[in-house]
Protein backbone atom coordinates (compact mmCIF):
# COMPACT_ATOMS: atom_id res chain seq x y z
CA UNK A 1 0.00 0.00 0.00
CA UNK A 2 0.85 3.68 -0.61
CA UNK A 3 -0.04 6.34 1.24
CA UNK A 4 0.06 9.39 0.15
CA UNK A 5 -0.14 12.58 2.95
CA UNK A 6 -0.50 16.34 2.12
CA UNK A 7 2.09 16.28 -0.06
CA UNK A 8 2.86 19.65 -1.36
CA UNK A 9 5.99 20.62 -3.51
CA UNK A 10 7.09 24.00 -4.21
CA UNK A 11 10.29 24.33 -6.68
CA UNK A 12 12.20 27.56 -5.79
CA UNK A 13 13.39 29.20 -9.07
CA UNK A 14 15.34 32.18 -10.10
CA UNK A 15 11.61 34.09 -11.36
CA UNK A 16 10.59 32.85 -7.79
CA UNK A 17 8.26 29.53 -6.38
CA UNK A 18 6.31 27.29 -8.41
CA UNK A 19 3.89 25.00 -6.59
CA UNK A 20 4.12 21.79 -8.16
CA UNK A 21 2.03 19.75 -5.54
CA UNK A 22 -0.74 20.95 -3.37
CA UNK A 23 -1.60 19.31 -0.48
CA UNK A 24 -2.45 15.74 -2.11
CA UNK A 25 -3.47 13.19 -0.57
CA UNK A 26 -4.00 9.56 -2.52
CA UNK A 27 -3.52 5.71 -1.21
CA UNK A 28 -2.79 3.11 -3.98
CA UNK A 29 -3.41 -0.48 -2.86
CA UNK A 30 -0.52 -2.80 -3.56
CA UNK A 31 -1.26 -5.13 -6.92
CA UNK A 32 -3.34 -2.39 -8.78
CA UNK A 33 -2.87 -0.29 -11.72
CA UNK A 34 -3.29 3.43 -11.51
CA UNK A 35 -3.03 5.88 -13.94
CA UNK A 36 -2.08 9.88 -13.08
CA UNK A 37 -3.44 12.20 -15.79
CA UNK A 38 -3.56 15.72 -16.08
CA UNK A 39 -1.99 18.29 -18.23
CA UNK A 40 1.84 19.45 -18.23
CA UNK A 41 2.58 20.84 -15.77
CA UNK A 42 -0.32 19.12 -13.71
CA UNK A 43 2.29 17.71 -11.27
CA UNK A 44 1.96 14.36 -12.56
CA UNK A 45 5.74 13.28 -12.74
CA UNK A 46 6.32 15.19 -9.55
CA UNK A 47 4.35 13.21 -8.27
CA UNK A 48 5.84 9.68 -9.98
CA UNK A 49 8.88 10.69 -8.96
CA UNK A 50 8.14 11.38 -5.23
CA UNK A 51 6.44 7.96 -5.18
CA UNK A 52 9.92 6.20 -6.05
CA UNK A 53 12.12 8.12 -3.68
CA UNK A 54 13.66 10.29 -6.40
CA UNK A 55 12.69 13.74 -5.20
CA UNK A 56 11.82 15.14 -1.92
CA UNK A 57 8.54 16.58 -1.20
CA UNK A 58 8.25 20.17 0.53
CA UNK A 59 5.79 18.83 2.62
CA UNK A 60 3.87 15.40 3.89
CA UNK A 61 4.68 11.86 3.69
CA UNK A 62 5.23 8.97 1.59
CA UNK A 63 4.96 5.44 3.06
CA UNK A 64 5.03 2.36 1.37
CA UNK A 65 4.01 -0.47 2.89
CA UNK A 66 4.12 1.31 6.42
CA UNK A 67 7.50 3.26 6.08
CA UNK A 68 7.87 6.73 5.41
CA UNK A 69 10.80 6.68 2.49
CA UNK A 70 11.74 10.00 3.52
CA UNK A 71 12.34 9.57 7.17
CA UNK A 72 14.80 6.78 5.94
CA UNK A 73 18.46 7.86 5.72
CA UNK A 74 19.38 8.55 2.23
CA UNK A 75 21.35 5.15 1.73
CA UNK A 76 18.36 3.01 2.89
CA UNK A 77 16.32 4.92 0.68
CA UNK A 78 18.83 4.37 -2.45
CA UNK A 79 18.14 0.20 -1.27
CA UNK A 80 14.95 0.45 -0.83
CA UNK A 81 14.10 1.96 -4.60
CA UNK A 82 16.97 -0.65 -5.83
CA UNK A 83 15.07 -3.31 -4.48
CA UNK A 84 11.36 -1.93 -4.35
CA UNK A 85 10.98 -0.10 -7.25
CA UNK A 86 11.35 -0.22 -10.93
CA UNK A 87 11.15 3.18 -13.23
CA UNK A 88 10.35 3.83 -17.20
CA UNK A 89 10.41 6.92 -18.32
CA UNK A 90 8.99 8.31 -21.68
CA UNK A 91 12.52 9.13 -22.89
CA UNK A 92 13.64 5.42 -22.06
CA UNK A 93 17.34 6.69 -20.69
CA UNK A 94 18.72 3.92 -21.65
CA UNK A 95 22.86 3.94 -21.28
CA UNK A 96 23.75 4.76 -24.76
CA UNK A 97 27.12 2.40 -24.32
CA UNK A 98 25.75 -0.52 -23.04
CA UNK A 99 23.59 -2.98 -25.41
CA UNK A 100 20.21 -4.29 -24.85
CA UNK A 101 21.54 -7.33 -22.47
CA UNK A 102 23.91 -4.71 -20.91
CA UNK A 103 20.89 -2.14 -19.83
CA UNK A 104 18.56 -5.00 -18.94
CA UNK A 105 21.69 -6.44 -16.28
CA UNK A 106 21.88 -2.27 -14.75
CA UNK A 107 18.45 -3.19 -12.81
CA UNK A 108 18.96 -6.96 -11.91
CA UNK A 109 19.45 -8.07 -8.44
CA UNK A 110 21.78 -11.64 -7.23
CA UNK A 111 23.99 -13.96 -8.94
CA UNK A 112 25.15 -12.60 -12.68
CA UNK A 113 24.33 -16.41 -13.64
CA UNK A 114 20.62 -15.92 -12.14
CA UNK A 115 20.74 -12.36 -13.39
CA UNK A 116 21.71 -13.54 -16.96
CA UNK A 117 19.25 -16.20 -17.17
CA UNK A 118 16.17 -13.68 -16.36
CA UNK A 119 17.46 -10.80 -19.04
CA UNK A 120 17.68 -13.69 -21.42
CA UNK A 121 13.88 -14.95 -20.85
CA UNK A 122 12.43 -10.98 -20.70
CA UNK A 123 14.23 -10.53 -23.79
CA UNK A 124 12.41 -13.58 -24.85
CA UNK A 125 8.92 -12.29 -23.56
CA UNK A 126 9.83 -8.53 -24.71
CA UNK A 127 10.10 -9.86 -28.29
CA UNK A 128 14.01 -8.53 -28.45
CA UNK A 129 15.40 -12.02 -28.39
CA UNK A 130 17.49 -11.39 -31.67
CA UNK A 131 18.41 -7.64 -29.88
CA UNK A 132 20.50 -8.50 -26.95
CA UNK A 133 23.98 -7.63 -28.17
CA UNK A 134 22.22 -4.25 -30.02
CA UNK A 135 22.94 -1.10 -28.55
CA UNK A 136 19.96 1.52 -28.05
CA UNK A 137 20.83 3.53 -31.38
CA UNK A 138 20.64 0.61 -32.88
CA UNK A 139 16.59 0.30 -31.74
CA UNK A 140 13.42 1.48 -32.84
CA UNK A 141 11.86 3.61 -30.38
CA UNK A 142 9.42 0.72 -29.55
CA UNK A 143 11.98 -1.39 -28.87
CA UNK A 144 14.06 1.17 -26.69
CA UNK A 145 10.97 1.28 -24.95
CA UNK A 146 10.63 -2.31 -24.24
CA UNK A 147 14.39 -2.18 -23.20
CA UNK A 148 13.44 0.10 -20.75
CA UNK A 149 10.71 -1.96 -19.46
CA UNK A 150 12.13 -5.00 -19.21
CA UNK A 151 15.18 -3.18 -16.93
CA UNK A 152 12.58 -1.89 -14.60
CA UNK A 153 10.59 -5.18 -14.54
CA UNK A 154 14.04 -7.52 -14.20
CA UNK A 155 14.79 -6.78 -10.37
CA UNK A 156 11.36 -8.08 -9.83
CA UNK A 157 10.27 -4.72 -7.79
CA UNK A 158 6.94 -4.29 -5.92
CA UNK A 159 6.38 -1.21 -7.49
CA UNK A 160 6.59 0.24 -11.06
CA UNK A 161 7.04 3.82 -12.19
CA UNK A 162 5.97 4.58 -15.60
CA UNK A 163 6.59 8.16 -16.49
CA UNK A 164 4.63 9.11 -20.04
CA UNK A 165 5.70 5.36 -21.02
CA UNK A 166 3.98 5.36 -24.53
CA UNK A 167 4.81 9.35 -25.28
CA UNK A 168 6.96 8.32 -27.93
CA UNK A 169 5.52 5.43 -29.14
CA UNK A 170 3.09 4.77 -32.56
CA UNK A 171 0.27 3.09 -31.37
CA UNK A 172 1.01 -0.59 -32.32
CA UNK A 173 4.23 0.08 -30.04
CA UNK A 174 2.45 1.46 -27.03
CA UNK A 175 -0.50 -0.92 -27.17
CA UNK A 176 2.96 -3.69 -26.49
CA UNK A 177 4.11 -1.57 -23.79
CA UNK A 178 0.84 -1.56 -21.64
CA UNK A 179 1.06 -5.46 -22.52
CA UNK A 180 4.39 -5.61 -20.70
CA UNK A 181 3.19 -3.62 -17.90
CA UNK A 182 -0.47 -5.41 -17.65
CA UNK A 183 1.36 -8.34 -17.75
CA UNK A 184 3.49 -7.74 -14.63
CA UNK A 185 0.62 -6.22 -13.14
CA UNK A 186 -1.41 -9.63 -13.09
CA UNK A 187 1.31 -11.27 -11.40
CA UNK A 188 0.68 -9.17 -8.60
CA UNK A 189 3.08 -6.12 -8.92
CA UNK A 190 1.89 -2.59 -8.57
CA UNK A 191 1.69 0.15 -11.53
CA UNK A 192 1.34 3.50 -11.26
CA UNK A 193 1.54 5.27 -14.74
CA UNK A 194 1.58 8.66 -15.40
CA UNK A 195 -0.09 10.10 -18.93
CA UNK A 196 -0.93 13.72 -20.30
CA UNK A 197 -3.37 11.79 -22.74
CA UNK A 198 -6.37 9.25 -22.47
CA UNK A 199 -4.73 6.33 -24.13
CA UNK A 200 -3.53 4.49 -20.62
CA UNK A 201 -7.22 4.50 -19.13
CA UNK A 202 -8.11 1.18 -20.88
CA UNK A 203 -5.44 -0.47 -19.19
CA UNK A 204 -6.18 0.84 -15.32
CA UNK A 205 -8.50 0.07 -12.63
CA UNK A 206 -8.26 3.60 -11.70
CA UNK A 207 -7.49 6.89 -13.05
CA UNK A 208 -6.09 10.08 -10.83
CA UNK A 209 -6.94 13.16 -12.68
CA UNK A 210 -4.36 16.05 -11.10
CA UNK A 211 -4.41 20.11 -12.59
CA UNK A 212 -2.67 22.72 -11.23
CA UNK A 213 -0.74 20.11 -8.66
CA UNK A 214 -4.27 19.26 -7.04
CA UNK A 215 -6.32 16.48 -7.16
CA UNK A 216 -8.84 17.33 -9.50
CA UNK A 217 -10.88 13.70 -9.32
CA UNK A 218 -10.03 10.26 -8.75
CA UNK A 219 -11.86 7.71 -10.36
CA UNK A 220 -11.08 4.57 -7.69
CA UNK B 1 27.71 -5.82 -14.97
CA UNK B 2 30.94 -4.81 -13.05
CA UNK B 3 31.72 -1.46 -12.99
CA UNK B 4 34.81 -2.25 -14.76
CA UNK B 5 33.02 -3.23 -17.90
CA UNK B 6 30.98 -0.40 -17.57
CA UNK B 7 33.25 2.24 -17.33
CA UNK B 8 35.48 0.06 -20.23
CA UNK B 9 32.56 0.37 -22.42
CA UNK B 10 31.75 4.26 -21.90
CA UNK B 11 35.06 4.70 -22.58
CA UNK B 12 35.19 2.86 -26.34
CA UNK B 13 31.81 4.37 -26.67
CA UNK B 14 32.84 8.03 -25.79
CA UNK B 15 36.69 7.33 -28.07
CA UNK B 16 37.39 10.68 -28.96
CA UNK B 17 37.18 12.70 -25.04
CA UNK B 18 38.86 9.27 -23.61
CA UNK B 19 41.25 9.46 -26.12
CA UNK B 20 42.11 13.07 -25.47
CA UNK B 21 41.89 12.06 -22.01
CA UNK B 22 44.23 9.52 -22.32
CA UNK B 23 46.54 11.76 -24.42
CA UNK B 24 46.87 14.21 -22.06
CA UNK B 25 47.95 11.95 -19.20
CA UNK B 26 50.27 10.17 -21.78
CA UNK B 27 52.44 13.47 -23.15
CA UNK B 28 52.20 14.87 -19.07
CA UNK B 29 54.03 11.07 -17.71
CA UNK B 30 56.30 11.22 -20.76
CA UNK B 31 56.90 15.14 -20.15
CA UNK B 32 57.57 14.40 -16.42
CA UNK B 33 59.70 11.43 -17.11
CA UNK B 34 62.19 12.74 -19.41
CA UNK B 35 61.86 16.83 -17.10
CA UNK B 36 62.37 14.06 -14.13
CA UNK B 37 65.30 11.76 -15.71
CA UNK B 38 66.90 14.66 -17.79
CA UNK B 39 66.71 17.29 -14.78
CA UNK B 40 68.45 14.91 -12.32
CA UNK B 41 71.06 14.72 -15.02
CA UNK B 42 71.46 17.86 -15.78
CA UNK B 43 71.64 18.68 -11.61
CA UNK B 44 74.00 16.17 -11.61
CA UNK B 45 76.04 17.13 -14.65
CA UNK B 46 76.04 20.25 -13.51
CA UNK B 47 76.99 19.58 -9.63
CA UNK B 48 80.40 17.94 -11.78
CA UNK B 49 80.99 21.15 -13.85
CA UNK B 50 80.39 23.81 -10.90
CA UNK B 51 82.67 21.39 -8.87
CA UNK B 52 85.27 21.08 -11.48
CA UNK B 53 85.46 25.50 -11.19
CA UNK B 54 87.64 24.33 -8.29
CA UNK B 55 87.74 25.11 -4.74
CA UNK B 56 86.31 28.64 -3.49
CA UNK B 57 87.24 28.77 -0.24
CA UNK B 58 90.42 29.64 1.18
CA UNK B 59 91.26 28.88 4.78
CA UNK B 60 94.47 31.12 6.08
CA UNK B 61 96.53 31.81 9.43
CA UNK B 62 94.79 34.87 11.38
CA UNK B 63 98.03 36.00 11.21
CA UNK B 64 98.68 36.19 7.80
CA UNK B 65 100.30 39.38 5.90
CA UNK B 66 98.17 39.96 3.40
CA UNK B 67 99.65 42.03 0.92
CA UNK B 68 102.89 39.04 0.87
CA UNK B 69 99.80 36.82 0.77
CA UNK B 70 98.39 38.71 -2.31
CA UNK B 71 101.39 39.64 -3.83
CA UNK B 72 103.08 36.07 -3.65
CA UNK B 73 100.25 34.10 -3.78
CA UNK B 74 100.31 32.01 -0.99
CA UNK B 75 100.62 32.84 3.10
CA UNK B 76 104.34 32.82 4.61
CA UNK B 77 103.04 32.24 8.05
CA UNK B 78 102.01 28.67 8.68
CA UNK B 79 99.84 26.54 11.00
CA UNK B 80 99.33 23.26 12.61
CA UNK B 81 98.03 20.56 10.08
CA UNK B 82 95.86 19.52 12.53
CA UNK B 83 93.21 21.93 11.77
CA UNK B 84 92.08 20.28 8.88
CA UNK B 85 91.79 17.03 10.97
CA UNK B 86 89.90 19.54 13.22
CA UNK B 87 87.00 20.73 10.84
CA UNK B 88 87.52 17.38 8.85
CA UNK B 89 85.66 16.48 12.39
CA UNK B 90 82.53 18.55 13.04
CA UNK B 91 79.32 17.52 12.01
CA UNK B 92 77.21 19.80 10.11
CA UNK B 93 80.36 22.14 8.02
CA UNK B 94 79.32 23.34 5.37
CA UNK B 95 82.44 23.03 3.82
CA UNK B 96 83.55 19.77 1.56
CA UNK B 97 86.17 18.66 -0.11
CA UNK B 98 88.97 19.75 2.39
CA UNK B 99 92.38 19.62 1.29
CA UNK B 100 95.60 21.28 2.79
CA UNK B 101 98.70 22.57 1.14
CA UNK B 102 102.04 23.52 2.45
CA UNK B 103 103.65 26.27 -0.63
CA UNK B 104 106.66 27.59 -0.70
CA UNK B 105 109.01 29.39 -3.98
CA UNK B 106 112.18 27.17 -4.60
CA UNK B 107 114.59 27.71 -7.10
CA UNK B 108 115.13 24.57 -9.11
CA UNK B 109 118.03 24.42 -12.20
CA UNK B 110 118.17 28.19 -11.92
CA UNK B 111 114.31 28.67 -12.30
CA UNK B 112 111.77 29.61 -9.64
CA UNK B 113 108.87 27.08 -9.24
CA UNK B 114 106.08 27.17 -6.41
CA UNK B 115 106.82 23.76 -4.37
CA UNK B 116 102.97 22.38 -3.65
CA UNK B 117 102.50 19.97 -0.40
CA UNK B 118 98.95 18.58 -0.82
CA UNK B 119 97.12 16.89 1.90
CA UNK B 120 94.54 13.42 0.68
CA UNK B 121 90.99 15.42 0.79
CA UNK B 122 89.45 15.01 3.93
CA UNK B 123 85.59 15.43 4.18
CA UNK B 124 83.06 16.25 6.88
CA UNK B 125 81.17 13.42 8.86
CA UNK B 126 78.94 12.19 6.46
CA UNK B 127 79.77 14.13 3.39
CA UNK B 128 82.39 12.15 2.12
CA UNK B 129 82.56 12.67 -1.79
CA UNK B 130 84.75 11.30 -4.16
CA UNK B 131 87.99 13.52 -4.51
CA UNK B 132 88.49 16.35 -6.66
CA UNK B 133 92.19 15.61 -6.74
CA UNK B 134 93.65 12.39 -6.66
CA UNK B 135 96.88 12.59 -4.24
CA UNK B 136 100.03 12.71 -5.10
CA UNK B 137 101.97 9.78 -3.75
CA UNK B 138 104.82 9.53 -1.30
CA UNK B 139 108.27 10.00 -3.29
CA UNK B 140 106.72 11.20 -6.34
CA UNK B 141 105.92 14.35 -7.89
CA UNK B 142 103.69 15.65 -10.02
CA UNK B 143 104.87 18.94 -12.90
CA UNK B 144 102.94 21.61 -14.08
CA UNK B 145 103.38 22.38 -17.72
CA UNK B 146 105.51 24.66 -17.65
CA UNK B 147 107.48 23.55 -15.12
CA UNK B 148 108.07 20.22 -16.95
CA UNK B 149 108.97 22.50 -19.45
CA UNK B 150 111.62 24.37 -17.99
CA UNK B 151 113.25 21.77 -16.40
CA UNK B 152 113.11 19.46 -19.45
CA UNK B 153 111.56 16.39 -17.75
CA UNK B 154 109.28 13.81 -18.70
CA UNK B 155 106.81 10.98 -17.18
CA UNK B 156 108.92 8.63 -14.92
CA UNK B 157 112.13 10.47 -14.98
CA UNK B 158 114.12 10.87 -11.98
CA UNK B 159 114.05 14.73 -10.41
CA UNK B 160 116.71 15.64 -8.04
CA UNK B 161 114.82 18.47 -5.50
CA UNK B 162 116.39 19.71 -2.22
CA UNK B 163 118.48 17.32 -1.99
CA UNK B 164 116.05 14.18 -2.37
CA UNK B 165 115.37 12.71 -5.77
CA UNK B 166 111.76 12.14 -6.77
CA UNK B 167 110.15 10.02 -9.27
CA UNK B 168 107.98 12.49 -11.58
CA UNK B 169 104.65 10.33 -11.88
CA UNK B 170 103.14 13.43 -13.80
CA UNK B 171 102.84 16.01 -16.47
CA UNK B 172 99.74 18.38 -15.98
CA UNK B 173 98.51 20.09 -18.70
CA UNK B 174 98.30 23.54 -19.31
CA UNK B 175 96.11 25.25 -16.77
CA UNK B 176 96.82 28.82 -18.10
CA UNK B 177 97.02 29.39 -13.64
CA UNK B 178 100.12 29.31 -11.35
CA UNK B 179 99.72 25.75 -11.34
CA UNK B 180 101.93 25.34 -14.50
CA UNK B 181 104.93 26.34 -12.94
CA UNK B 182 103.86 24.52 -9.65
CA UNK B 183 105.60 21.34 -8.39
CA UNK B 184 103.31 19.08 -6.83
CA UNK B 185 104.56 16.99 -3.89
CA UNK B 186 102.78 14.74 -1.03
CA UNK B 187 102.22 16.87 1.87
CA UNK B 188 104.80 14.77 4.07
CA UNK B 189 107.47 15.15 1.31
CA UNK B 190 107.25 18.68 1.19
CA UNK B 191 106.77 19.19 5.05
CA UNK B 192 109.83 17.15 4.97
CA UNK B 193 111.71 19.00 2.07
CA UNK B 194 110.91 22.21 3.65
CA UNK B 195 112.14 21.51 7.42
CA UNK B 196 107.95 22.09 8.45
CA UNK B 197 106.87 18.81 9.68
CA UNK B 198 103.00 18.45 10.54
CA UNK B 199 102.45 22.68 9.15
CA UNK B 200 100.14 23.63 6.18
CA UNK B 201 99.60 27.11 4.66
CA UNK B 202 96.69 26.95 3.34
CA UNK B 203 93.27 24.90 3.59
CA UNK B 204 91.00 25.34 0.01
CA UNK B 205 87.67 23.40 0.17
CA UNK B 206 84.50 24.36 -1.43
CA UNK B 207 81.67 25.75 0.13
CA UNK B 208 78.40 23.60 0.04
CA UNK B 209 76.02 25.90 0.93
CA UNK B 210 75.44 27.46 -2.23
CA UNK B 211 73.90 30.55 -0.91
CA UNK B 212 72.96 33.52 -3.65
CA UNK B 213 75.36 36.64 -3.07
CA UNK B 214 72.58 38.79 -1.88
CA UNK B 215 72.35 35.67 0.56
CA UNK B 216 75.72 37.23 2.49
CA UNK B 217 77.02 33.94 2.52
CA UNK B 218 80.69 34.56 3.30
CA UNK B 219 79.33 36.10 7.04
CA UNK B 220 78.09 32.41 7.45
CA UNK B 221 80.23 30.81 6.19
CA UNK B 222 82.84 32.73 8.50
CA UNK B 223 80.42 31.96 11.57
CA UNK B 224 80.94 28.27 11.29
CA UNK B 225 84.83 28.57 11.21
CA UNK B 226 85.01 30.96 13.88
CA UNK B 227 83.38 28.29 16.07
CA UNK B 228 86.29 25.94 15.04
CA UNK B 229 89.22 27.65 14.40
CA UNK B 230 88.81 31.03 15.94
CA UNK B 231 92.21 31.99 14.85
CA UNK B 232 92.46 30.98 11.23
CA UNK B 233 90.93 33.14 8.78
CA UNK B 234 88.53 32.33 5.66
CA UNK B 235 87.90 34.03 2.15
CA UNK B 236 86.18 33.28 -0.33
CA UNK B 237 86.58 33.17 -4.22
CA UNK B 238 83.35 35.03 -5.02
CA UNK B 239 83.42 34.66 -8.65
CA UNK B 240 83.86 30.98 -8.67
CA UNK B 241 81.43 30.80 -5.61
CA UNK B 242 78.74 33.22 -7.09
CA UNK B 243 78.99 30.97 -10.46
CA UNK B 244 78.42 27.59 -8.45
CA UNK B 245 75.79 29.15 -6.53
CA UNK B 246 73.93 30.75 -9.42
CA UNK B 247 73.94 27.93 -11.78
CA UNK B 248 72.76 25.11 -9.17
CA UNK B 249 70.17 27.48 -7.79
CA UNK B 250 68.87 28.21 -11.20
CA UNK B 251 68.91 24.43 -12.36
CA UNK B 252 67.71 23.05 -9.42
CA UNK B 253 64.80 25.84 -9.45
CA UNK B 254 64.03 25.57 -12.83
CA UNK B 255 63.57 21.66 -12.05
CA UNK B 256 61.10 22.42 -8.75
CA UNK B 257 58.80 25.03 -10.84
CA UNK B 258 58.46 22.49 -14.27
CA UNK B 259 57.67 19.29 -12.49
CA UNK B 260 54.38 20.50 -10.74
CA UNK B 261 53.82 22.99 -13.69
CA UNK B 262 53.66 19.69 -15.76
CA UNK B 263 51.33 17.86 -12.90
CA UNK B 264 49.00 20.66 -12.42
CA UNK B 265 48.23 21.00 -15.97
CA UNK B 266 47.67 17.65 -16.36
CA UNK B 267 45.29 17.11 -13.24
CA UNK B 268 43.19 20.64 -14.40
CA UNK B 269 43.19 18.31 -17.99
CA UNK B 270 41.66 15.44 -16.35
CA UNK B 271 39.42 17.60 -14.41
CA UNK B 272 38.02 19.28 -16.82
CA UNK B 273 37.41 16.82 -19.35
CA UNK B 274 36.09 14.31 -16.82
CA UNK B 275 33.41 17.26 -15.72
CA UNK B 276 32.23 17.58 -19.63
CA UNK B 277 31.84 14.05 -19.26
CA UNK B 278 29.57 13.85 -16.12
CA UNK B 279 27.70 16.71 -17.68
CA UNK B 280 27.15 14.73 -21.09
CA UNK B 281 26.30 11.26 -18.52
CA UNK B 282 23.80 13.48 -16.16
CA UNK B 283 20.85 11.40 -18.01
CA UNK B 284 22.58 8.36 -17.32
CA UNK B 285 23.30 9.30 -14.05
CA UNK B 286 19.61 10.40 -13.34
CA UNK B 287 18.75 6.51 -14.83
CA UNK B 288 21.36 4.91 -13.24
CA UNK B 289 19.79 6.91 -9.57
CA UNK B 290 16.35 5.54 -10.60
CA UNK B 291 17.81 2.21 -10.52
CA UNK B 292 18.62 2.52 -7.05
CA UNK B 293 22.90 3.08 -7.62
CA UNK B 294 24.58 4.82 -4.57
CA UNK B 295 26.55 7.30 -4.12
CA UNK B 296 29.59 5.47 -3.85
CA UNK B 297 28.69 3.71 -7.10
CA UNK B 298 27.59 7.29 -8.89
CA UNK B 299 31.20 8.01 -7.80
CA UNK B 300 32.82 5.05 -8.78
CA UNK B 301 31.93 5.53 -12.40
CA UNK B 302 33.88 8.53 -12.35
CA UNK B 303 36.89 7.97 -10.14
CA UNK B 304 36.97 4.50 -11.78
CA UNK B 305 37.42 5.82 -15.30
CA UNK B 306 40.35 8.48 -13.63
CA UNK B 307 42.24 5.57 -12.72
CA UNK B 308 41.63 3.24 -15.72
CA UNK B 309 42.84 6.29 -17.61
CA UNK B 310 45.48 7.46 -15.77
CA UNK B 311 46.82 3.55 -15.44
CA UNK B 312 46.82 3.12 -19.26
CA UNK B 313 48.44 6.74 -19.94
CA UNK B 314 50.57 6.18 -16.96
CA UNK B 315 52.04 2.97 -18.75
CA UNK B 316 52.25 4.33 -22.03
CA UNK B 317 53.84 7.97 -20.98
CA UNK B 318 56.47 5.91 -19.79
CA UNK B 319 57.05 3.94 -22.48
CA UNK B 320 57.20 6.85 -24.68
CA UNK B 321 59.40 8.49 -22.00
CA UNK B 322 62.09 5.58 -22.43
CA UNK B 323 62.29 5.28 -25.97
CA UNK B 324 63.19 8.98 -26.22
CA UNK B 325 65.10 9.31 -23.45
CA UNK B 326 67.15 6.15 -25.20
CA UNK B 327 66.22 7.05 -28.77
CA UNK B 328 67.04 10.41 -29.06
CA UNK B 329 70.77 11.61 -27.64
CA UNK B 330 71.05 14.10 -29.49
CA UNK B 331 67.47 16.28 -28.28
CA UNK B 332 68.97 14.99 -24.52
CA UNK B 333 72.93 15.36 -24.79
CA UNK B 334 73.12 14.05 -21.26
CA UNK B 335 72.08 10.87 -22.38
CA UNK B 336 69.76 10.20 -19.61
CA UNK B 337 69.66 7.15 -18.28
CA UNK B 338 66.61 4.76 -18.11
CA UNK B 339 64.10 5.70 -15.77
CA UNK B 340 64.86 4.92 -12.55
CA UNK B 341 62.54 1.66 -10.97
CA UNK B 342 61.46 4.02 -8.24
CA UNK B 343 60.57 6.58 -10.65
CA UNK B 344 58.39 4.07 -13.38
CA UNK B 345 57.19 2.46 -9.74
CA UNK B 346 55.96 6.18 -8.76
CA UNK B 347 54.66 6.49 -11.89
CA UNK B 348 52.50 3.69 -12.09
CA UNK B 349 51.12 4.32 -8.49
CA UNK B 350 51.19 7.86 -9.13
CA UNK B 351 49.20 8.37 -12.20
CA UNK B 352 46.14 6.88 -11.52
CA UNK B 353 45.69 8.47 -7.95
CA UNK B 354 46.69 12.07 -9.29
CA UNK B 355 43.95 11.67 -12.07
CA UNK B 356 41.56 10.64 -9.19
CA UNK B 357 42.46 13.32 -7.31
CA UNK B 358 42.14 15.50 -10.26
CA UNK B 359 38.43 13.78 -10.78
CA UNK B 360 37.29 14.68 -7.30
CA UNK B 361 35.23 17.82 -8.46
CA UNK B 362 33.99 16.03 -11.42
CA UNK B 363 32.81 12.79 -8.91
CA UNK B 364 30.78 15.43 -6.55
CA UNK B 365 29.20 16.99 -9.34
CA UNK B 366 27.97 13.75 -10.61
CA UNK B 367 26.97 12.24 -6.95
CA UNK B 368 25.51 15.89 -5.96
CA UNK B 369 23.35 16.70 -9.28
CA UNK B 370 19.76 16.17 -8.64
CA UNK B 371 18.63 13.30 -10.48
CA UNK B 372 14.68 14.06 -10.36
CA UNK B 373 15.80 17.63 -12.45
CA UNK B 374 16.96 15.42 -15.30
CA UNK B 375 14.73 13.04 -15.07
CA UNK B 376 11.90 15.71 -15.38
CA UNK B 377 13.84 17.54 -18.21
CA UNK B 378 15.01 20.39 -16.08
CA UNK B 379 18.52 20.09 -16.12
Amino acid sequence: MISVRGMGKVYRRAHGEVAALDHVDVSIPEGSFTCIQGPSGSGKTTLLLALGGMLRPSSGTVEIQGRDIYAMPPSERTRFRADAVGFVFQLFHLVPYLDVLGNLLLGARGSRSAALGDARELLDRLGLADRGAHRPAELSAGERQRVAVGRALIGRPQLVLADEPTGNLDEENARAVFQHLADYHRGGGTVVCVSHGRDTEAWSERVISLRSGRIEEDGS
Amino acid sequence: MTLLRIILSEMRYRWVSTGLALLGVTVTVALFSVLFSEGRDVQRETRRITRDIGYNLRIISGATDMDGFWAEGFAQETFPEKWIHRLAEVRGLTYNHLIGSLQRRVEVRGRRFVLTGISPEYAPPGKKKPPMRSPVRVGTLELGYEAARHLEVKRGAQLPLLGRTFEVAEILGESGTVDDVRIFGALEDVQGLLDLPGMLNEIQAIDCLCLLPEDDPLTKLREQLTEVLPEARLFQMRKAADARARQRTLVREQHAFLLPVVLLACAGWMGVLLLLNVRQRLEEIGALRALGWSSGRIAGLVLGKALVIGAFGGLIGLLVAAAVTTNAPHIFPSQAEPLGLMLVLGILIGTPLLCAIACLIPAMFAVTQDPAMTLRGDA
